[in-house]
């Protein structure tokens, strides 16, 4: 049946009651499937996000159609493009978009945030276990390769801190679409018992300029020259400090000190770890000998306790028994679970790890790379 | 639903949950009835769903049909939930901790 068609205050034409499923006048491609709705500014615009329950709790840049479309052209990629399932519905390049206006991307932090979204959606993820569980992980993007440079991603001072868009922007993408596109809302599908502030944005790249060792993606099996995102489900940052040692073992001693703790995600579940190694410790380390591999090996090794600790500790049930104390329980589910990434300021040596979701079964890191075959 | 009005249109960032895609099983007397029970390996998952089984077959008269197993954040194996399917009349599902 032919329909009405009605110009609308921003000289776009639109058939009342559609989806905006009709082609774009103007050459614009497809048009937007998304339901839209008025508003009557810009600020209108945020408080009608806020009332539905889209941002987290900061405000958000108001997702017009002019903003979504610029945002795709930053990535060449059409809305309806499909990038994974939730729940058996597609996740289309359209929805992420909207989320990454919202966040306040740049359109060239699009292709960042596409693949990044494709790695939450891999099943190896487990996104139904890290989006929701009480254990309130977070989501980590680490950016590697020219890509990282050309966003203007911060890899040094302050990279897991405020201040930088790109940092800011992307990880906060990532949340909204896993917040909004995915379902996992606070209180709903998010049961976190805590939460954690990485939730609102973790994003950063690898400081490969300042780094002695291979970068995580060629690690993970990407090319040299090559730009990719690695997601990882995290646990809160635990930093360490280590101003005295001037050796590798010294300073990959009090890192797997700090990651033998009791209570932690790799005290729970021995799965991942993510080992942030700032660029003095790094100095060191490579100074001695040791690769990325070198310190896998060491923390794989070292980062262990006893059952016996562990049910004194209460992380375990029953009773010590023979053979409980000689017994040594790794806190990591492989050498290959431990992700070592160069990132951080000079001035303190000062570095962090961040214990990961506690089953490997669950959830692992998944690296993506970035560009039109993402 | 697109809504009149408003100078500034804004799009929906999220995405609906699919409906229509499940229903309720037909339901009735469960005494005779098979029930399998089905844990998510989290701790005493198990023992909870077995004094449940328990206390149907003593109260409701259902026969247990036996207990299978999933890990805790995915969805049970296509093989466990086809024999469960041939096996079961009703499943009682639960989490430890």
């Amino acid at each position: 049946m032919q329909r009405a068609v009605k110009r609308r205050p921003d000289g776009a034409r639109k058939a009342p009651g559609a989806r905006g499923t009709r082609a774009r006048p103007g050459g614009r491609g497809p048009a937007l499937r998304s339901r839209s709705l008025g508003v009557r500014d810009a600020l209108a615009a945020v408080e009608a996000c806020y009332r539905r329950g889209w941002t987290d709790g900061l405000p958000v840049i108001p997702p017009t159609e002019a903003a979504i479309r610029a945002m795709l052209r930053g990535a060449v990629v059409a809305p309806d493009q499909v990038l994974g399932q939730i729940r058996s519905a597609p996740v289309t390049a359209e929805k992420v978009a909207i989320n990454a206006v919202m966040a306040g991307c740049r359109p060239d932090h699009f292709p960042i945030v596409l693949a990044a979204v494709r790695g939450i959606l891999d099943s190896r993820f487990g996104l139904a276990a890290t989006g929701a569980s009480t254990q309130s992980a977070m989501t980590v993007l680490i950016v590697n390769g020219p890509v990282a440079v050309s966003a203007g991603l911060n890899a040094r001072d302050n990279a897991l801190g405020p201040g930088n868009r790109a940092n800011a922007t992307i990880g906060r993408a990532a949340r909204l679409v896993i917040q909004n596109a995915c379902g996992m809302r606070p209180g709903l599908l998010d049961r976190g018992t805590l939460g954690t502030p990485g939730r609102y944005t973790c994003c950063f790249a690898e400081d490969e300029a300042g780094s002695p060792w291979t970068a995580l993606h060629q690690e993970r099996g990407l090319a040299s020259g090559s730009s990719a995102v690695t997601v990882f489900a995290g646990w809160g940052v635990h930093q360490f400090s280590d101003h005295l040692s001037r050796t590798a073992e010294g300073i990959l001693g009090t890192a797997a000190d700090s990651m033998r703790a009791l209570g932690t995600g790799n005290c729970v579940g021995q799965g991942e770890c993510l080992l942030l190694l700032s660029p003095e410790h790094r100095e060191t380390i490579a100074r001695d000998g040791w690769d990325k591999q070198a310190i896998r090996e060491y923390l794989s090794a070292h980062a262990r306790r006893s059952l016996a600790d562990l049910k004194r500790g209460n992380q375990r049930p029953g009773q010590v028994e023979a053979g409980d104390e000689e017994r040594l329980i790794p806190f990591v589910h492989s050498q290959e679970a431990v992700l070592v990434v160069a990132v951080g300021g000079m001035g303190g040596r000062f570095s962090a790890w961040i214990p990961g979701f506690t089953s490997y079964s669950a959830s692992r890191a998944v690296t993506v790379p970035v560009g039109p075959k993402a | 639903m697109v809504k009149p009005g408003g100078t500034l249109r804004i799009y929906d960032p999220t995405i609906p949950f699919p409906r229509g895609t499940g229903g309720l099983a037909p339901r009735g007397p469960i005494q005779g009835k098979r029930v399998g029970l089905l844990e998510n390996s989290k701790r005493n998952s198990d023992v909870i769903l077995r004094a449940i089984g328990d206390l149907l077959a003593e109260k409701a008269g259902v026969a247990v049909a036996g207990l299978w197993g999933k890990p805790d954040t995915l969805p049970g194996a296509p093989e466990i939930v086809e024999e469960m399917i041939a096996k079961c009349d009703l499943v009682i599902t639960g989490v430890g901790d």
